[in-house]
């Protein structure tokens, strides 16, 4: 580095700031400097303590029970059963949803639902900020809602069964995202037109990146309300609504 | 993506003319995340002639004339006012000071789009040539320090950037046209109009020439002597470079503001009418009849000499009105809000009002800094309006704390109800979240007040129309425009607003 001048260490440094990669980090022989590669375990070991983390105990009371947003669970019964068969994180069981019927209201416009997906510290960091202000939006909108559905070991394609038995016109599945070397906390809102177990990838509407450093949830949450109004005026989300013009 | 004309239009002391450019906006967010605008392509589509400025006899800018000659060249380039959306004329230098630059002004408007900025003032006019020449870009790209120096006929405007972002802007209040020259006379000149500039240079001590001639008798000079008078204004130009004291006498000039940021630059670009001579050696120093050729040749021969690499653009006289075509318009964040009805709207002042975060949650502190800000800026209730600016909000976006401060803006602006449209304007990208509070905060204070059974004038109060935009460079300037709406995509999800900042200066004398 003492070979580097002032003013070309401050170029360096300028560029380097302008992207979370690692970049310029340095070296000492072929190997990066230690400081840059304990930087890298690190981050390495959050992403994966993300995909491992549980909504907390606190969390669901503080955020689920003290709403009296249902908690459910998906045909999953723990992390590691999730992470090793995804397809199992998509699904509720009957009896669940049947149960889901008699405490929800059914027929709304737009039915939330929040799940863990692949970092439930996304949604615990994000969720208290995001969900409040899709909630106010939609009722200062006349937009009907059915009370928040809060999935553990939940992914995508969970909200379309819960809506689907809700009667919903529309679900936004606020899941934690597959978490990155730069960012753990992503979380990412999914938008299905009338959802069904029969939804497919292209269905959906995504506004990903929702965390510190990328949209700010709340700037989110006001966007995703003026999505909604645009999806529920042309019926349509997805690939499909892209397309319109 | 969308894409409109822009108009530049520069009427200065010595030229006038005007480009035509075509603005690009598109979505440039990666696919699946929350939209962003951005100006993706900038081509000029016409350039006019550069015309002397028509004056009157008694000196002043003659209005119609420059707008009949504007208007020939839409008529020329096949542009109607109608098909330009956005766009700045510029009254640039001393010519701003001109007792009708107003007039000026109105008449162009006339001329001008949806949301072309009129204005005057070196802060813009020097930021705008930066832009023009393309000394910004290479500061940015080059992560460099350069100075751009726009040499007109009446002023110097100086923008300093340093990696791209602008550092300071300074005006030097004398140009090529501080003397006017009138054919050589037995290898004599005689001066037939000198500025207070050029006088006071004389009363500086470096005297080339004494005032000692009577009105009625012509003065007669000599090419040494104004050689004399340009390398005197030339090596206090240097002496401003290299922040010298010595320079301190160019302070003493009408129309000079120096700024104090500073940073000592890497590369000084020319640009300007003066610069033009640079350009062209082959060019005749007297084409103008004024001060411009020398002025232009001492200043490149005395930066060069102490050291300073000096650099001139393509087509430097064009800088300014480049700048202002294809430079002057922002676009926000494509996440804002706003009552579509109250746009566009034109000269907004912008106003700071608050430090920190923490005082926007002081309902009772919010209210009197309005208060107090719009007795400062517009104390004669003019405008229609007033923009304010907000700080970072960064350690208050949470829900929270933006609803209460949403809840302090909204009970403040029902309490100074003839602020309409209320506008806000938001550092980070947030606009979108605080106009929805904000409105929230409105309905509930009119549900209040319906339940309290206040009168139905008492009710409209809170129910006001609103802006609130992000993602802006306000450092352009202390007036605002917004423009209309333009959409991203078919569905008009994101939608971007097209924003001019810029300086208003009339008359001010120094």
């Amino acid at each position: 580095m003492s070979s580097i001048s002032k003013t070309k260490q401050d170029e360096l440094e300028d560029f380097s700031s302008a992207t979370p990669a690692r970049v310029a980090v340095g070296r000492a022989g072929a190997r990066p400097l230690t400081k840059a590669w304990l930087k890298f375990r690190v981050d390495h070991a959050l992403a994966r303590d993300a995909v491992c983390s549980e909504l907390s105990e606190e969390f669901i009371q503080s955020f689920a029970a003290a709403n009296s947003y249902p908690f459910l669970q998906s045909a999953v019964s723990t992390r590691d059963e999730f992470i090793q068969f995804p397809p199992r994180g998509k699904v509720v069981d009957k009896i669940v949803l049947e149960k889901l019927k008699t405490i929800c209201s059914s027929g709304n416009d737009v039915q939330i639902v929040i799940s863990d997906g692949l970092s439930a510290k996304a949604v615990e960091k994000n969720a208290v900020d995001l969900l409040p202000m899709i909630v106010d939006g939609l009722k200062m909108n006349d937009i009907s809602q059915g009370t928040p559905v809060v999935v553990r070991f939940g992914r995508v394609a969970v909200g379309d069964q819960i809506a689907f038995a809700l009667q919903a016109r529309l679900v936004i599945n606020l899941i934690g995202e597959r978490p990155g070397l730069s960012s753990a906390e992503g979380l990412s809102a999914y938008l299905t037109y009338n959802p069904s177990p029969q939804t497919i990838s292209s269905d959906r509407t995504v506004v990903s990146n929702i965390h510190e450093r990328g949209t700010p949830a709340v700037e989110a949450g006001a966007y995703i309300v003026r999505l909604v109004k645009t999806i529920l005026e042309r019926r349509v989300s997805g690939v499909e609504l892209q397309k319109l013009s | 993506m969308t894409s409109f004309l822009s108009v530049g239009i520069d009427v200065g002391t010595t030229s006038t003319h005007l480009t035509f450019s075509r603005l690009t906006i598109a979505n440039v967010a990666p696919a699946n995340q929350s939209p962003l605008a951005k100006i993706e392509k900038r081509e000029i589509v016409f350039q006019s002639q550069i015309h002397m400025t028509p004056l009157t006899a008694d000196g002043n800018i003659d209005a119609d004339a420059v707008y009949d000659l504007i208007a020939r060249e839409y008529e020329k380039a096949a542009i109607k006012c109608e098909d330009i959306k956005v766009g700045a004329a510029i009254i640039t230098g001393e010519t701003a000071l001109k007792r009708n630059a107003q007039e000026v002004i109105e008449k162009l408007s006339l001329l001008s789009g949806d949301l072309v900025a009129v204005s005057a003032g070196a802060h813009l006019e020097a930021l705008l040539s930066s832009r023009g020449s393309g000394a910004a870009e290479a500061s940015r790209q080059k992560r460099s320090t350069i100075l751009n120096i726009d040499i007109g006929g009446g002023t110097m405007n100086l923008a300093l950037h340093k990696n791209g972002a602008l550092i300071s802007t300074h005006c030097l209040g004398i140009g090529g046209r501080c003397v006017q020259l009138k054919g050589t006379n037995g290898g004599e000149f005689e001066v037939i109009a000198m500025t207070a500039s050029a006088k006071a240079y004389f009363a500086l001590g470096d005297c080339v020439f004494n005032e000692q001639t009577e009105d009625s008798k012509p003065l007669n000079v000599k090419l040494a002597d104004l050689m004399r008078l340009a390398d005197a204004i030339a090596s206090d130009v240097v002496c401003f470079i290299k922040q010298d004291p010595r320079a301190t006498a160019l302070q003493s000039l009408p129309l000079t503001s120096l700024e104090i940021d500073w940073a000592a630059p890497d590369e000084i670009w020319l640009s300007g009418g003066v610069a033009e001579f640079c350009a062209d050696e082959k060019m005749n120093r007297f084409e103008f009849s004024d001060l411009g050729g020398l002025l232009g040749d001492a200043l490149v021969a005395k930066l060069r000499s102490s050291g300073l690499d000096v650099k001139i653009p393509n087509q430097p006289i064009r800088a300014t009105v480049t700048g202002a075509g294809m430079f002057s318009m922002q676009v926000t964040g494509s996440t804002v809000d706003f009552d579509i009805n109250c746009l566009p709207i034109r000269n907004v002042p912008l106003v700071r009002p608050f430090q920190t975060s923490e005082e926007l949650l002081d309902r009772e502190l919010v209210h009197s800094r309005l208060i107090a800000a719009l007795a400062r800026v517009d104390p004669e209730m003019r405008a229609a309006t007033i923009a304010f600016e907000l700080p970072t909000l960064n350690s208050v976006n949470d829900y929270q704390s933006l609803k209460k401060i949403a809840a302090c803006l909204a009970s403040a602006a029902s309490r100074v109800a003839r602020l309409q449209p209320f506008i806000l304007i938001v550092r980070e990208d947030l606009g979108m979240a605080l106009g929805q509070l904000f409105r929230q905060a409105q309905a509930d204070m009119e549900r209040f007040a319906l339940d309290s059974s206040s009168t139905a004038s008492q009710k409209s109060a809170f129910t006001g129309a609103l802006i609130v935009i992000d993602g802006i460079d306000t450092a352009d300037g202390d007036f605002i425009d917004v423009g209309k709406p333009v959409s991203l995509d078919a569905n008009e999800i994101a939608r971007t607003l097209p924003v001019v900042l810029k300086t208003l200066v009339f008359g001010r004398e120094h």
